[in-house]
């Protein structure tokens, strides 16, 4: 009976919008039913992917349109429908900061009277790592883009939380910090006068939040009503436990500086590391897997190579299932004008989230730049666009007779296609006049579109007086054959 | 607001208001013509938008709206099947399968949850929109997620294909 009442109010429990007396039964009843706690993720989950649609941008879409439509269609409008109109708009929202602040603060102190006089309630809050009210979906947002994490937070596993640092204007608080054999993440939140920091408006960060004396990683953060969420990665920490420094500095000025000492114990019981010893030979280079290392969340393979070369991989999983996962990347590191191997190391781990199996084999091609040009003139309709190199093949959907806007579509798909985000390619631009435009670069050049999607068209702009009557692809690939590794 | 922020606000959100039109009405060229018409009412107002990170809620909002009216009016769906072709080329093939699961949803389910989820309004701003008690919103978008976490599983989506 209680079961069908909290699953009927799980999500207005997950949105905040259940009464206090509801939520207090929701949170009891959580803490000792596990099949309602598994509803609750799976609702969770399914609301969160639903959300990021918000983000999708579809093949067909182009750009650049609908700013031209409204100036022609304001051109029109008469001072009625304008009158109209404006009535029409609405309130624009204003921020509401500190309204907002008056309300957490005492949305807070509600929760921590809850929190005391509730038994059970305190401890299910510590648990999830959400001590701080008002920014529990906010959490769970950012938890759920690491598997690692998301492990640590759905078990239990989170540690450090509660520990809040302040210079008296800014505000450092540490909301948990997970640790495994394959990495450390720590959960941080800022607030202070710069927290108004809009990502999506900014790119210039105004403060930095870092760890001192570590290579470190840091995800994209999220605005949440009372600071800044942030989760900084970095890499594993001892065994017996290590001590890190977390500084959060604005623009270059030490704020708050502190010391946290983290464990891996727990994690690491439930964690597994094999030396294995597995090798392929291709030409003159050499592949080697020297370990795997399972945590809860994720799956890492230290890969070895003899020289520095770039290779796509796929890992095969449950032996021949068909499922797989494929993807891109580099031992040892070279750009233009650089020495070979700069970066140092020709080993390196990679590191997969979420496998829905166990890894079994392991396909590595190494590919080294060579020249290749694909081609495709307009006045010939029906002839591909494709790089014989790789034999991927590219159609233009649009020619910017309208749009001003060059957009081409790669149209075959496969392991291979991941390589077209590596800066040494380009669109090379055959215009009528006889001019020949070759700035534009191959754009899928950022760690975000990694993998690469075969399916994202490339738009172009062009300018007014560039009539294109022929493209190219320019690129330097020459792949060599495959290297097969069988994982133990 | 000038105008240039307000158009180069446009440009870039251009795509997802277009898919929010998209899932509201369900017809490419009904989107496209309410989508228009909501960013002219916006642009005659944008003076009044004094913050440019309010800009996205506002206009979602007068988008939702304009769809809505539209959508009592005049509009024809296109079949899940068009509308799944017209969305082809989506980055990632997972959004894709949930887009049509979107589309198959019951009416009234599908409605909400591209409101609450899309529109990113409140769930009373849901309720006061579609003119329905905000306990409606509350149990359609449970029902509508336990459907689409069905569906889900079903078609081997579920967060392990993540």
């Amino acid at each position: 009976m209680l079961c069908k009442w909290v699953e009927d109010n799980l999500l207005a429990y997950h949105e905040g919008t259940l009464g206090w007396l509801g939520r207090s039964l929701v949170q009891g009843h959580l803490r000792q039913c596990s099949e309602c706690v598994s509803k609750l993720t799976e609702l969770v989950e399914t609301a969160e992917r639903v959300r990021e649609l918000r983000n999708t941008t579809p093949g067909q879409f182009t750009r650049g349109t609908l700013s031209s439509a409204i100036k022609e269609r304001v051109g029109q409008l008469d001072d009625g429908t304008a009158q109209a109109y404006l009535r029409w708009s609405g309130k624009p929202p204003v921020a509401t900061q500190g309204r907002k602040r008056v309300l957490l603060a005492t949305a807070m102190v509600c929760t921590l009277l809850i929190a005391l006089l509730l038994p059970g309630i305190g401890p299910w809050l510590l648990r999830t790592g959400a001590s701080i009210p008002g920014i529990d979906s906010y959490l769970k947002r950012i938890i759920y883009r690491d598997a690692g994490l998301d492990w640590a937070w759905e078990h239990g596993y989170l540690y450090g939380k509660g520990l809040e640092l302040s210079n008296g204007q800014h505000k450092l608080s540490v909301l948990g910090y997970a640790a495994d054999p394959i990495q450390t993440s720590i959960i941080l939140l800022i607030s202070g006068p710069e927290i108004d920091w809009d990502p999506e408006e900014d790119y210039a960060q105004p403060y930095q939040v870092f760890i001192a004396d570590r290579t470190y990683l840091r995800a994209p953060p999220i605005v949440t009503p009372i600071g800044l969420l942030q989760v900084l990665h970095i890499s594993p920490v001892e065994p017996a436990g290590e001590e890190v420094e977390v500084k959060l500095e604005l623009n270059g000025e030490e704020l708050i500086g502190h010391k946290l000492f983290i464990t891996p114990e727990a994690i690491s019981k439930v964690s597994t590391e094999q030396q294995i010893e597995v090798s392929g030979q291709v030409e003159d280079i050499v592949l080697r897997a020297t370990r795997i290392v399972t945590t809860p969340g994720q799956v890492m393979i230290d890969v070895e190579a003899n020289k520095p070369i770039r290779f796509y991989w796929m890992l095969l999983l449950d032996g021949d299932t068909g499922q797989s996962v494929s993807g891109d990347s580099q031992l040892g590191w070279w750009l233009d004008g650089m020495d070979a191997n700069r970066w140092g190391a020709t080993n390196w781990p990679l590191v997969f989230s979420r496998l829905s199996g166990k890894p079994t084999t392991m396909r590595l091609r190494p590919y080294e730049y060579t020249a290749g040009t694909g081609e495709m003139n307009r006045e010939k309709p029906g002839l591909d666009l494709s790089d014989k190199t790789r034999d991927i093949n590219y159609e233009v959907l649009d020619w910017g007779n309208t749009s001003r806007q060059l957009v081409i579509r790669e149209t075959s798909s496969g392991m291979y296609d991941d390589v077209s985000f590596w800066p040494r390619a380009w669109w090379e631009l055959e215009l009528r006049d006889g001019r020949r435009i070759a700035e534009y670069q191959h754009v899928r050049q950022d760690i975000a579109d990694f993998p690469a999607n075969p399916f994202n068209p490339e738009r172009i702009k062009l300018e007014p007086d560039w009539e294109v009557i022929a493209v190219r692809l320019v690129r330097y690939v020459k792949p060599y054959a495959e290297v097969v590794l069988t994982l133990p | 607001m000038t105008e240039q922020q307000f158009l180069s606000l446009v440009d870039r959100h251009e795509a997802g208001l277009r898919l929010l039109a998209l899932s509201l009405t369900r017809n490419q060229a009904d989107a496209e013509d309410a989508l228009q018409e909501a960013m002219v009412v916006a642009y005659v107002a944008r003076e009044r938008l004094r913050e440019a990170q309010s800009f996205l809620p506002w206009v979602r909002r007068i988008l939702a709206r304009e769809c809505l009216r539209l959508y009592r009016r005049v509009i024809t769906p296109m079949e899940p099947a068009a509308i799944h072709e017209t969305l082809a080329g989506c980055e990632d093939q997972t959004d894709l399968t949930i887009w049509s699961m979107l589309q198959h949803l019951p009416e009234d389910l599908r409605q909400v949850v591209a409101l609450r989820y899309v529109a990113d309004l409140s769930q009373v701003e849901v309720a006061r929109m579609l003119g329905i008690p905000v306990g409606t919103v509350k149990s359609r978008l449970n029902r509508a997620l336990t459907l689409l976490r069905a569906d889900l599983q079903e078609k081997g989506g579920g967060s392990n294909a993540l």
